[in-house]
């Protein structure tokens, strides 16, 4: 099992990246046989990925969001799903590019950070065993899934200097914002089950808390006069840095509650 | 004056100084974190900030609760009525959220108690002054097949004066609730049943790990240092698993505080230090540590949690509605 993990790990991590540069080629030469196979090539990258958290899911006997390899994995499976809906629906292929780099680097990144992980779990510590864990994992998954589809619209504006897809990056922000704020009373109804503080200012909290307040800045500016287009656009870019910041800068760099995942 | 007062009310709970204000509380978070992580949250500054959030926050949502009925008179889309009810509803979970996490500062307090088996604790006194206590019937460690531990279990009576009131079993994620006081699993740890003698002089005493004991009637002394249930040179000073399969004591001695010899010992041996100075690890006491906390603010925080999440979603629900080219830029303007 653990090498079947391994290898759809890495072969979806391959695909991302031969999906990226489809994109990118499909942008420059226009030729729409590329954006189709670079949408197969997403769709075999999301299989794989589905591969490795059921293949995980049945190992370890629980669903897949529990540590931060589980959470890595989870997160960029939901975030290609997410982007090959928005594809779907609004039949724009100009962040497909952006996105799957990104999704490439994600999995690049459980191979640097957590090699051996593929298949090692432990059962979970009694603090971990709480259904209220689960859920605010699930929803912080889709919420950083939601912010890394707006950040890769937003880029794409920023770089093309256009604003036809502001309100895409709006919704894209906006539900990930929606999801982070529940996940965020989720986790704080699961410490106070845990630890009896719902919020006790760990580097963890306190990062998530920073990136919310950016998406709630964000929403509150969007759609004023200086604020309109660019500079709203550079702050969902931002918010998805702290983003990756609240969760490999703070799981790997600093410590708290949260160290272990 | 009364113009002044006004632009005052306007200043204060206008949008732009929310927006001002948590661009400052995400600045003093990030930056508070990294220099002073453990005191920062507690500066007067800090809670200066949050406090005229919390103040703005409060106006600003009292003026769009008069404007409520305009507001939803303009909308004749439900999604766009249910979006009004949505800012409402989120902002003022925000308000609840704060109070409640004021009204713990300032009213709410935690502690925690170590009981062994057999022991009783005072926890509180009810408003007539009688004592409230938990009494520790057992404390368990559940295991998983492989040793770790699955769940730590305090199982306990809780007495108002003589008379119980509760028996219940505490464990990590299960609290014990009674009267606006939580009583969490927070941790364990053991004392050690010690017997020494010196001199012809015996005490006992149940010694925490770390604790340094006096022999009677010498200059030595006996530092209870740590008790491992799996001892295996091989792990040196850790554990080769939680289970009991090799218990030993490991202590240090000292003769005028200094450090004259340290060794393992099994239960029930007698070992000599001296020719008149005896000590004997006679058993151990598992004890728990138990969290017992009282805030009043809590009903009001998690009212305001659940507010803030039904009124997020309600507020963004128009991402889901499908955008009309012609309507995008008018979409922007509400
Ligand atoms: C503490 C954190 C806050 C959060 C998380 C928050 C969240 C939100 C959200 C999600 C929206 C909807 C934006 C959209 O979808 O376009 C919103 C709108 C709004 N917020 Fe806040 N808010 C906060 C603080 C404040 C403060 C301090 C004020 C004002 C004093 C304020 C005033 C408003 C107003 C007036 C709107 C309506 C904007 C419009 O309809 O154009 N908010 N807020």
């Amino acid at each position: 099992m653990a090498v079947l993990i391994k290898i759809s790990i890495g072969l979806a991590m391959f695909v991302y990246l031969i999906s990226g540069i489809l994109y990118a080629v499909g942008l420059k030469t226009r030729h729409n046989q590329l954006f189709q196979a670079a949408k197969l090539a997403a769709i075999t990258g999301v299989l794989a990925n589905l591969t490795a958290l059921v293949a995980r899911t049945i190992i370890s006997g629980r669903l897949p969001l529990t540590d931060g390899y589980e959470f890595l994995i989870s997160f960029t499976f939901i975030s290609v799903l997410l982007y090959l809906l928005y594809e779907k629906m609004s039949q724009s292929k100009t962040s497909g590019a952006v996105l799957m780099f990104i999704a490439a680097l994600l999995l690049a990144s459980v191979f640097i950070l957590m090699p051996h992980q593929h298949g090692a779990y432990s059962p979970l510590m009694p603090a971990l065993k709480s259904p209220w864990l689960t859920s605010h994992v699930l929803t912080a998954v889709i919420a950083y899934s939601a912010f890394t589809l707006g950040a890769a619209l937003a880029a794409v504006q920023l770089v093309k200097k256009e604003n036809n897809e502001d309100i895409n990056v709006y919704r894209a922000a906006g539900g990930g914002f929606v999801m982070l704020s529940i996940s965020i009373v989720l986790g704080g109804i699961w410490a106070e089950q845990a630890w009896g503080t719902y919020w006790s200012w760990d580097p963890k909290e306190t990062w998530a808390l920073v990136t919310w307040i950016i998406y709630a800045i964000y929403l509150h500016v969007y759609r004023s006069k200086g604020w309109k287009g660019s500079n709203a656009n550079l702050m969902v870019v931002a918010g998805f840095i702290l983003v990756l910041f609240t969760f490999f800068g703070v799981n790997y760099l600093l410590s708290g509650l949260h160290s272990y995942g | 004056m009364g113009h002044v007062f006004n632009n005052m009310f306007k200043i204060s709970s206008s949008m732009k100084t929310g927006v001002a204000l948590l661009a400052l509380l995400a600045v003093f978070s990030a930056v508070g974190s990294s220099i002073l992580p453990d005191r920062f949250y507690h500066l007067l500054l800090f809670n200066a900030l949050l406090i005229m959030l919390f103040i703005n926050l409060g106006l600003c949502t009292f003026n769009r609760c008069l404007k409520l009925r305009k507001l939803l008179a303009k909308q004749t889309d439900i999604i766009k009525q249910l979006r009004q009810w949505g800012l409402l509803i989120l902002h003022s979970g925000l308000i609840f959220i704060l109070i409640g996490g004021m009204i713990n500062g300032w009213a709410g307090h935690s502690g925690t108690v170590k009981l062994a088996e057999g022991e009783r604790a005072l926890i509180t006194r009810d408003k007539e002054g009688e004592k409230v206590t938990l009494f520790l019937e057992a404390f368990e460690i559940e295991l998983y097949e492989n040793n770790m531990p699955s769940q730590y279990l305090s199982r306990v009576s809780l007495y108002k004066g003589d008379r119980l009131e509760q028996q219940a079993t505490i464990s990590v994620n299960h609290p014990l609730q009674y009267e606006g006081i939580k009583i969490y699993q927070q941790s364990y740890g053991s004392m050690v049943d010690v017997t020494i003698e010196g001199q012809g002089q015996v005490d006992t005493f149940t010694a925490q790990e770390g604790q340094l004991l006096d022999i009677p009637g010498s200059s030595w002394q006996v530092k209870v240092f740590k008790y491992i249930p799996d001892f295996d040179p091989a792990y040196g000073m850790e554990s080769k698993s939680i289970q009991p399969n090799n218990p030993r004591i490991i202590y240090s001695v000292y003769q005028d505080k200094v450090l004259m010899g340290v060794g393992a010992a099994p239960f029930g041996e007698r070992i000599e230090i001296d020719s008149a100075a005896y000590v004997e690890f006679n058993g151990l006491k598992s004890y728990s540590v138990l969290k017992v906390k009282e805030d009043p603010g809590l009903p009001y925080a998690g009212a305001g949690g659940i507010l803030f999440m039904l009124g997020a979603a309600l507020a963004e629900i128009n991402i889901f509605a499908k955008p009309r080219k012609s309507t995008d830029s008018k979409m922007a303007e509400e």
